[in-house]
């Protein structure tokens, strides 16, 4: 067992870095950078990969729809064996956005209606039909979301399909490890947000003087900070296993992992983004200052696919399982 | 990044394993002193199968094994609901760093072995969170010095027969450089222990009175004045979850609540079956974020100021899983005291032993996140 990340890894963060960093960059460029469907292009490890570039993304507030089209579909499609529709999303030629139920505690129910999430210019929206097909629809209008970093957009119960050719039927398997990967991304996205949020109320505090000190100075400043990097770290400790456990355990271990992971960082990346806040005072509150954009991009990434609570209720009905269970 | 086994690392869990099933016990007796004794007959069993000191060198009688090794016998340990390894990580690697090849060559063989138990003579009635403001002083006359003191919450001093002191012994220098480390034994004249009861019945700890004990000087550990620098770098590696065993008992706390829910002894209805799910997933994120502190030592380097983040994330588990216990068991520690009643009050004292909650706060702010010292000098 070796927790590190490898030379490999860091630079993958370094280019993520700066990709995030440059504002001109759009989903072509993301796309020529292989980092659509990546994880599912990199093999082994791949979930790694797109976590650490999901992180990356997230602490720049990167308003391009990468959790939801750059992995989430395009994982989707590779499951499906939709091979043509899976290389035109991964030039960037395409591209698609996973519809969820209106609470958007989990995929929607095909002929129901949902909410499409990660939207951003999508083609259409990807359904699984209760055969297990992937069924592409059209996308209705978009919903005034409260994350101002990413779109929404409704679908009609009745909303029209699109012909693509979408490959075979999932099966009980790839969705489960498809939810795996997506919610280890998920993960590194809540995670990066808070970690953003928090190095910079931590700058602020060093440099805002009141009583002639910098108010990082005062004891109940400092341990407010404090808090929130023990959150920040043990939430990434989580995270990166999720992400190594996403693609290298049996899916209901890496389903496991994944929710253990998304609950950590669900409790962590909201307490710490709050704390942010606080430490910021008022101003975080305002148009002024990114960090309620950050704060509502986690109130976001921590509803799809079930906050910690949901994720606590699936844990206990795997592990508290009479007799025999895990 | 890999969290999988290597091949070495499989065979030694299998190994492991296979011992644990013949050797381990999961219940300990209800009684303070007897659970105390057991322990230590536990600790000794491990010992001889070579389970203490995993990643000690081999001649000092460890097994030389990289860092992560001391994860999986916690891992293992824990997840069935068998007591944890002895917590004596801190103090051998006290001596191993900081001692002669006398000292070392005396000392760890025995300590690793469990036969030579250790106490730490740190805290004072009037030096406790203020750790440089200990008094004890060691006066040095021709070859021994003269120990005079207060010593107060030493762990384990009762069964203990050395104890590893910070002292006085520059009187004329500044707080800090003013300190070295002796290694005491507990039989010398002039040294008296007495138990201080806890809430829960234990006589763990104890205050230590010395009223003239002379400790010859070859007992010094490091340098005159380094005692300060032995004890930071001591605590680094108490805070270290693996390094104490605290991760493998949280974690046979919460198998054995597990167990009995699974087995329907305990009920517990929706809200608790989420309660325990949370304490796995915070017990979960401290293994992985410790699997993580540990990776990090692979090459060689030593424990530093992070590790009071490994120290806070394992209070808050202990203290969440101790609540969670606590209300999920419901009236029955409280009709018929238990050992649930013993582990909840151990968990109160986690946010007070090693450094305060507080302390390791300061610790993460100024020397993580590099915010500006604000206390007003003395």
């Amino acid at each position: 067992m070796d927790a590190r990340l490898t030379d490999e890894q860091r630079l993958l963060q370094q280019v993520a870095g700066e990709i995030a960093a440059d504002a001109s960059a759009g989903w072509t460029a993301l796309a020529g950078a292989g980092f659509v469907g990546l994880h599912v292009q990199a093999g082994p490890g791949g979930a790694v990969a797109a976590a650490l570039v999901a992180e990356r993304f997230a602490a720049a507030l990167t308003p391009m729809p990468y959790v939801g089209a750059g992995v989430w579909t395009p994982a989707l499609l590779a499951a499906a064996g939709a091979g043509e529709a899976q290389a035109a999303v991964e030039e960037g030629r395409l591209r698609f956005a996973p519809v969820l139920r209106p609470d958007l505690s989990a995929p929607a129910r095909d002929g129901e209606e949902g909410v499409a999430f990660d939207a951003e210019g999508a083609d259409a929206g990807l359904v699984i039909a209760s055969d297990g097909r992937l069924r592409a629809v059209a996308l209705g209008e978009p919903a005034r979301g409260a994350d101002l970093t990413r779109t929404l957009r409704r679908v009609p119960a009745d909303a029209p399909e699109q012909r693509f050719p979408l490959g075979r039927p999932l099966t009980a398997r790839d969705r489960i490890r498809t939810e795996a990967v997506v919610l280890a991304v998920l993960a590194a996205d809540l995670l990066g947000t808070a970690q953003r949020a928090l190095d910079d109320a931590v700058a602020h505090i060093r440099e805002r003087r009141q009583f002639g000190v910098p108010v990082g100075s005062f004891q109940a400043v400092q341990h407010l900070a404090s808090h929130a990097a023990v959150l920040v770290e043990g939430a990434r400790s989580a995270m990166r296993h999720a992400a190594w456990a996403a693609t290298e355990l049996p899916e209901d271990e890496a389903l496991l992992a994944a929710r253990q992971a998304k609950a950590a960082c669900s409790t962590a990346a909201r307490d710490v983004a709050e704390t942010a806040v606080q430490l910021f005072g008022g101003i975080a509150l305002t148009w002024e200052h990114p960090t309620h954009l950050r704060l509502r991009r986690i109130l976001l990434s921590r509803a799809v696919l079930g906050d910690e609570s949901a994720q606590y209720r699936a844990i206990a009905d795997r592990r508290l399982a009479p007799a025999g269970g895990d | 990044m890999d969290f999988q086994d290597t091949p070495e690392e499989a065979a030694f869990r299998k190994e492991l394993q296979e011992w644990i099933a013949a050797h381990a016990p999961t219940a300990l007796p209800a009684d303070p002193d007897e659970r105390a004794a057991s322990l230590h007959g536990w600790h000794q069993a491990l010992a001889s199968a070579g389970y203490v000191g995993l990643t000690f060198p081999a001649e000092y009688g460890g097994r030389g094994l990289p860092p992560t090794y001391e994860a999986v016998l916690n891992d293992e340990l824990g997840a069935g609901g068998h007591p944890p390894p002895p917590a004596i990580g801190h103090i051998t690697n006290a001596v191993r760093i900081f001692g002669t090849a006398e000292q070392k060559n005396r000392h760890l063989p025995v300590m690793l072995a469990c036969t030579e138990r250790w106490c730490q003579g740190f805290s004072e009635p009037e030096a406790g969170s203020d750790l440089a403001a200990v008094r004890t002083c060691a006066a040095r006359e021709g070859d021994s010095y003269t120990v005079d003191g207060h010593k107060i919450w030493t762990s384990e001093a009762l069964w203990s027969h050395w104890c590893l002191l910070l002292c006085r012994t520059e009187p004329d220098r500044p707080a800090h450089r003013g300190l070295s480390m002796l290694l005491v034994p507990l039989d010398t004249p002039g040294v008296e222990c007495r138990p201080i009861v806890t809430a829960s019945g234990t006589r763990e700890f104890a205050e230590v009175f010395f009223d003239g004990a002379r400790v010859p000087a070859t007992h010094l550990l490091g340098e005159p004045g380094q005692g300060w620098e032995i004890a930071m770098r001591l605590l680094g590696y108490e805070r270290g979850p693996a390094d104490i065993g605290w991760i493998a008992r949280l974690a046979r706390m919460l198998t054995l609540l597990e167990n009995d829910i699974r087995s329907g002894a305990v009920e517990a209805g929706p809200s608790a079956r989420e309660a325990v799910a949370r304490a796995w997933v915070s017990l979960r994120t401290l293994q992985l974020h410790v699997l993580r502190t540990l990776s990090a030592r692979l090459d060689g380097s030593l424990p530093g100021p992070e590790g009071s983040i490994d120290k806070l994330l394992l209070t808050e588990t202990d203290q969440l899983l101790n609540h969670v216990i606590m209300d999920v068991r419901g009236a029955a520690p409280l009709v018929e005291e238990d050992a649930a009643l013993d582990a909840y009050f151990w968990s109160r004292a986690q946010s007070v032993f090693g450094g305060t909650r507080q302390i390791q706060h300061d610790i993460v702010a100024r020397r993580v996140l590099g915010l500006p010292d604000g206390r007003t000098p003395r």
